[in-house]
């Protein structure tokens, strides 16, 4: 395969990224409309640079956690994992 | 990097100003086990209808050969998170600014490979700098 095909491939495939993460941050509905992928190689993150969304967490108590609120106070160590199994 | 490894270098993040935040598919019941299991001293929340997760590109479905393996482990993804949407964040790391700015991240769709907290801790040197 010629590496101009690999260039367009790629390039493509950021563009798809691009374009999904930007109808992401645009509102907190559309989360839910964007598909989910099939596999864990075929997420399209959020990039460096790039803010963060808005989002409603719960607390271990159930109450609302702003997310964004509380970035802006301390800066932050975001982590996500799958489960506390 | 595992949430025990992260405990490890807590004080040196909280130092340069950080606050830590962990999120899961975790129904907030479940994570209030996770903190008297683990005596995690940083804040664990609930992403359990995965709106974070998508928000941040990070979801994923999934697959039912994996779902079996989850089962033989005796892991049950739909009764931690309360939904039966089968959705589970590839594991994540984000360094955040006041700005609401991403410095840093690393997403890994393998979650045996793990972020080195060392890289972390550069990292988050680094972002509170500039």
């Amino acid at each position: 395969m010629s590496k101009g095909f690999h260039l367009t491939f790629f390039s493509s495939v950021l563009s798809i990224c691009l374009l999904i993460s930007a109808s992401t941050v645009s509102g907190t509905d559309t989360a839910k409309q964007v598909p989910v992928p099939i596999s864990p190689e075929s997420i399209c993150p959020l990039l460096n640079g790039q803010k963060i969304p808005a989002v409603t967490l719960k607390s271990s108590e159930g109450e609302l956690f702003d997310l964004i609120a509380s970035v802006t106070k301390k800066p932050t160590i975001l982590i996500f994992y799958r489960g506390g199994w | 990097m595992q949430l025990g490894q992260l405990q490890e270098i807590e004080p040196k993040l909280n130092q340069l100003g950080y606050q830590i935040i962990a999120v899961s598919p975790d129904r907030p019941e479940v994570l209030k086990n996770s903190m008297k299991k683990h005596n995690f001293t940083y804040l664990l929340l609930s992403d359990s209808r995965k709106e974070a997760a998508r928000a941040f590109g990070i979801a994923f479905r999934v697959d039912q050969k994996s779902l079996k393996m989850y089962e033989q482990y005796g892991i049950d993804i739909e009764t931690a998170s309360g939904e039966g949407d089968l959705i589970l964040p590839v594991p994540a790391v984000f360094v955040i600014g006041l700005d609401g700015v991403i410095k840093f991240e690393y997403v890994n769709p393998n979650y045996e490979v793990r972020l080195d907290p060392d890289i972390l801790m550069a990292a988050a040197r680094s972002a509170v700098k500039n």
